[in-house]
C-alpha cells in the first residue's frame, strides 16, 4: 500500500461518476488543444509560406491592410496599384534584385484559381524552380501557363492540355515540381500577357526584392521609399503582422474553450465533495489508524490532480486529433487563414502539449482544494459518529 | 510500583455547547496498567465510548489530562496525536472499520503505510498478520465477501500492525454470532497472554469474565470497580 495506489483506488470505485468526470474534463481540454493546435498549424503554415516567399523585403502600395499582406503570402488575388516605373527606379538600385507579381483570379471548370503575373526568367532564378513535367517559358511573351503541382493534379493537366485565363485558351507548358508554398496553388504566365489579358497595362500588385548583403536591408528599405512612393515591409515584418491577427483571432477562440475547462473543473468540485461526503465514516476510520489531517488534505488534492492528468491527456489525444480532422475545415471558415493550404497537419508540438498538461493539471488541484479542505477539516469523532 | 501506561486524570467530556451540551464525562480519573485487560461496562449512551475515544487520543477533553506512557497526549498538536494513534493505539469498532474498497490485505497495510512501514516489507508483514487472526486465505478478500466475525479479525489485524502499546476495542463482539464470538473471544485472550493491553467496552458478560478488571460507567463516571481473581 502507498499513497498513490490508495489514490487511485478511490479515485476509480465509483465507475459511472469517475467516468462523466472525466469525460467533463477531456471534452474540455479536447476543445481547447484542438484550437490551440489549429491555431499552431495555422502559425506554422504561415511561417512555412513566408520562408517561401524568398525574399527580404516586399514593396507594396502605400496603405495596404493586413488581409492584403497576408495575400502576399497566400497568392490571393490582390489589386494592381504599382506602376512599372517604379519597379524600374526600384530595380536600378544597386545591389537587390526585384521582381514583381501581378495576383490575379481565373475560373477553370469553375473552381477558382490564382493566376500570378511573373517575369519567367527573373521569377525562376529567384524561387530556383524547377520542372515536374514540359518545359518553362521559353519568353517574356509566351501566350502558356505554367502550373503549381498542387493545381495539376486537382485538374489532372499535362503538358499540351488547355487551360483558361479569363476566357483566353492557353496551352499547359509544363507543371513546377512541389513546392510546399503557394506556388503549388498557382497558375503562372508571363506578366505582359497577364497585364494585358486583365487590362492593366503598366501596373503591378507588389514586388518582392532580394537584397543581396543582409546587413543593409534598412539601408535599401529607405532607399526604395526614397525613389518610388511605396511602402516596404521586411519579410520579418510581414510575418509578425499577419502572426498578430491570427493569434487574435486563436486567442479569443482560446478563452471560449477555456470556458469549458473551467465548468469542467466545476465537476471535479462536485465529484469530490460527494466522495468526501460519502467517505465521512472512512475517513474517521483513517485517523484512527493513523492518518493525518496533512495526508487526508494531499490524498484528495492526489485524486482531483489525477482527473486532471488523466483527463488533461485524453483531451489532448482527442483534441489533437480534432485538429487534425477538423483544423482545414476551421482554417477555410476564416477570412485571413482561408487562402492557406488547408491540408490536414498536426499542429501539436512538446510545448503545446506541455501547456496543455499544465493548465489541465493546475486547475484540477485548485478544483480540489475546496474538498480536500472538508475532508481534512473532519475530527476523527465527526468522521466516525456520522449515519 | 505498578506500571501504568495509559493514565486519565479527571476528565471530562462536553459535546456542544449552550443548552444543547451534553456532559458525556464528568471528572473521571482511571489508570490502566501495562499488561492488563480492562473491560467498560454500562448502559448505552452513558459515555463508555467517550471515555474510549480520549484514552486513544480520537478527541480531546473538554477538562482534564491524559498520559500515554506518561507523557500528556492532551498537548500534543493535530499531526502528533495522529502519530501517536498510528504507533501506540490500536482501535476496533463496532462496526465499519474496513476500508471497503481495500481488500484485507490492503486495509492492514495500509495502517503499516500509515506507520511508515516499507511498501516492500508491509506485504510480507500484513500477510503475517492477518495470519495471526485466521485469516490468510482471505488476504485477497474485499470486506464485502467476509463474515462480521473475519471482519472483526481484520481489524485486529490491523489494530495490530504497528505493534501499539494499547488495543481499544468498542463492543467488538456486539454484532457477531456465538461462534465467531468464541473465536474472537480465544484470539483476545491469547493477545493477552501475549502481553497486550487490552481495553474492551463491553456488554457481553462473556467478554467481562475474561477481564481482569471489570469498570462500571453511569450517567458519565465510574460508578465501581471489580476484580476478577
Ligand atoms: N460526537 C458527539 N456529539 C454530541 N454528543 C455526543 C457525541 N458522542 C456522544 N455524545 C453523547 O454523549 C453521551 C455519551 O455517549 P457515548 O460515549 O457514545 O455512550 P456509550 O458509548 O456509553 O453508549 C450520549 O448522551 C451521547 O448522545
Ligand atoms: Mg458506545
Amino acid at each position: 500500500m502507498n499513497l498513490w495506489k490508495f489514490v487511485w483506488r478511490n479515485l476509480i470505485r465509483r465507475k459511472g461518476r469517475f467516468a462523466f468526470t472525466l469525460a467533463g474534463v477531456a471534452i474540455g481540454m479536447a476543445a481547447f488543444v484542438a484550437l490551440m493546435s489549429i491555431g499552431q498549424g495555422l502559425t506554422n503554415e504561415i511561417k512555412r509560406q513566408a520562408q517561401g516567399l524568398g525574399a527580404n523585403l516586399v514593396v507594396t502600395p502605400n496603405g495596404w491592410c493586413a488581409y492584403e499582406q497576408i495575400s502576399v503570402l497566400t497568392g490571393e488575388q490582390l489589386p494592381e496599384a504599382i506602376p512599372m516605373s517604379d519597379l524600374e527606379k526600384i530595380r536600378s538600385l544597386p545591389g537587390i534584385t526585384a521582381v514583381p507579381y501581378l495576383n490575379e483570379k481565373t475560373a477553370f471548370r469553375n473552381q477558382p484559381v490564382p493566376v500570378v503575373g511573373i517575369w519567367p526568367e527573373e521569377m525562376r532564378a529567384m524561387q530556383k524552380w524547377r520542372l515536374a513535367a514540359g518545359r518553362y517559358f521559353s519568353g517574356q511573351d509566351e501566350q502558356g501557363v505554367v502550373v503549381g503541382f498542387a493545381i495539376a493534379q486537382q485538374f489532372k493537366l499535362k503538358p499540351g492540355d488547355e487551360f483558361t485565363v479569363r476566357g483566353h485558351l492557353m496551352p499547359v507548358l509544363g507543371v513546377l515540381q512541389e513546392t510546399g508554398t503557394k506556388d503549388d496553388i498557382a497558375a503562372f504566365i508571363p506578366l505582359q500577357v497577364a497585364q494585358r489579358i486583365y487590362g492593366v497595362d503598366g501596373k503591378v500588385s507588389f514586388i518582392a526584392v532580394q537584397v543581396a548583403d543582409l546587413d543593409h536591408i534598412e539601408a535599401v528599405s529607405l532607399k526604395i521609399q526614397e525613389v518610388a512612393n511605396v511602402a516596404v515591409v521586411s519579410d520579418k515584418q510581414l510575418l509578425s503582422s499577419i502572426l498578430s491577427i491570427v493569434g487574435t483571432v486563436g486567442a479569443a477562440m482560446q478563452a471560449v474553450a477555456a470556458v469549458g475547462v473551467v465548468a469542467a473543473a466545476f465537476g471535479i468540485i462536485n465529484t469530490l465533495l460527494t466522495a468526501v461526503y460519502e467517505r465521512r465514516r472512512e475517513i474517521g476510520i483513517m485517523q484512527a489508524i493513523g492518518c493525518s489531517h496533512r495526508a487526508l488534505f494531499i490524498a484528495f488534492l492526489l485524486e482531483s490532480s489525477l482527473y486532471g492528468l488523466i483527463g488533461g491527456l485524453l483531451g489532448v489525444v482527442l483534441g489533437g486529433f480534432a485538429a487534425y480532422l477538423l483544423g482545414p475545415h476551421f482554417a477555410a471558415q476564416n477570412t485571413f487563414t482561408a487562402a492557406l493550404r488547408q491540408a490536414p497537419t498536426l499542429g501539436l508540438d512538446g510545448p503545446t502539449i506541455g501547456y496543455a498538461l499544465g493548465l489541465s493539471i493546475v486547475l484540477a488541484l485548485l478544483a480540489g482544494l475546496y474538498p480536500a479542505y472538508q475532508a481534512a477539516k473532519l475530527t476523527p469523532m465527526e468522521a466516525i459518529h456520522h449515519g | 510500583m505498578a506500571d501504568v501506561v495509559l493514565s486519565i486524570e479527571n476528565a471530562t467530556k462536553v459535546y456542544g455547547s449552550g443548552p444543547a451540551a451534553t456532559e458525556a464525562l464528568k471528572d473521571v480519573t482511571l489508570q490502566v496498567e501495562r499488561g492488563e485487560w480492562i473491560a467498560i461496562m454500562g448502559p448505552s449512551g452513558h459515555g463508555k465510548s467517550t471515555l474510549l475515544q480520549l484514552m486513544g487520543g480520537l478527541d480531546r477533553p473538554t477538562k482534564g489530562n491524559i498520559y500515554l506512557d506518561k507523557s500528556d497526549i492532551t498537548r500534543l498538536s493535530q499531526g502528533d496525536l495522529a502519530r501517536l494513534r498510528g504507533h501506540k493505539i490500536g482501535f476496533v469498532f463496532q462496526f465499519f472499520n474496513l476500508l471497503p474498497h481495500l481488500t484485507a490485505l490492503e486495509n492492514v497495510e495500509m495502517a503499516l503505510w500509515l506507520g511508515g512501514m516499507d511498501k516492500h516489507l508491509s506485504r510480507s508483514r500484513g500477510l503475517h498478520l492477518l495470519d495471526q487472526v485466521g485469516l490468510a486465505k482471505k488476504a485477497g478478500n474485499f470486506p464485502n465477501a467476509l463474515s462480521g466475525g473475519q471482519q472483526q479479525r481484520v481489524a485486529i489485524a490491523r489494530a495490530l500492525a504497528n505493534d501499539p502499546d494499547v488495543l481499544l476495542m468498542d463492543e467488538p463482539t456486539g454484532n457477531l454470532d456465538s461462534a465467531a464470538e468464541a473465536d474472537l473471544l480465544e484470539r483476545l485472550s491469547m493477545l493477552h497472554e501475549g502481553g497486550k493491553t487490552l481495553v474492551i467496552v463491553t456488554h457481553n458478560p462473556a467478554v467481562a469474565d475474561r477481564a481482569q478488571r471489570r469498570v462500571r460507567v453511569r450517567d458519565g463516571r465510574i460508578v465501581g470497580e471489580t476484580n476478577n481473581a
